[in-house]
């Protein structure tokens, strides 16, 4: 099984940056294709939301992002790809998921990190609670 | 006697007033969900997917001592 997907709270950018900078070794790289998601301030029936508080079923979620993993490299002729995302609390403006793909050209590694962001999205068992400011939350 | 152990993820952890509970001499989803919908009669009204053992099911499906079923809402990751 391969590493982890799933972090406690945010993504940090110096996170982001050390995994960049991680891949300054492996020359055969000419794209890397980077999608993150930010918490946003939305409104709910008058509140503001100060944060979302992520929850999982943990030990399925990693198996689906190995799955979507698998279907990816499968599908693309990618060099490498990696996934964080939050769980737990994450705050307005930060960052709660980190897609990173690489590859030879650009063009493909566009569509790969499309398909993952979607795949994500439809198939792992992940639920947000919006938290609003003051008091109160609902879940989304 | 066989023991299953059933999750509430998101929004019907609420509902149920529990993040899971275990459940003894349930032999198939169907009949688990008789006692759930008695017990907790606001599940109807939700909408949510199944897993049996992280696998989620479309049919009535037979359960043995150990498993776990997952009640799913819609996910909501990203």
């Amino acid at each position: 099984m391969s590493k982890k997907v799933l972090i406690e709270g945010p993504i940090s950018p110096e996170k982001i940056a050390k995994s960049i900078e991680n891949h300054s070794s492996k020359t055969g790289i000419g794209a890397h294709n980077i999608f993150l998601g930010q918490v946003r301030a939305d409104k709910h029936e008058g509140k503001i939301v100060e944060g979302i508080e992520y929850s999982a079923y943990e030990d399925m979620a990693e198996k689906i992002f190995h799955e979507i993993r698998e279907s990816i490299f499968e599908k693309y002729d990618i060099s490498c790809m990696h996934i964080y995302h939050s769980i737990g609390k994450v705050k307005v403006g930060e960052i709660s998921l980190f897609v990173f793909v690489s590859s030879k050209h650009r063009a493909v590694s566009y569509e790969a990190s499309r398909d993952v962001v979607e795949q994500i999205k439809e198939k792992t068992p992940i639920w947000k609670k919006e938290i609003f400011e003051g008091e109160g939350w609902h879940w989304v | 006697m066989n023991t299953i152990k059933v999750l509430f993820f998101g929004s019907l952890e609420d509902v149920v007033g529990v993040k899971e509970k275990d459940f003894s001499d349930i032999n198939a989803t169907d009949s688990l969900f008789k006692i759930l919908n008695k017990n907790y009669p606001k599940l109807n009204e939700k909408t949510f997917q199944v897993a049996v053992n992280q696998q989620i099911i479309n049919t009535n499906t037979t359960l043995n001592n150990g498993d776990e079923i997952a009640l799913l809402p819609p996910f909501a990751g990203g």
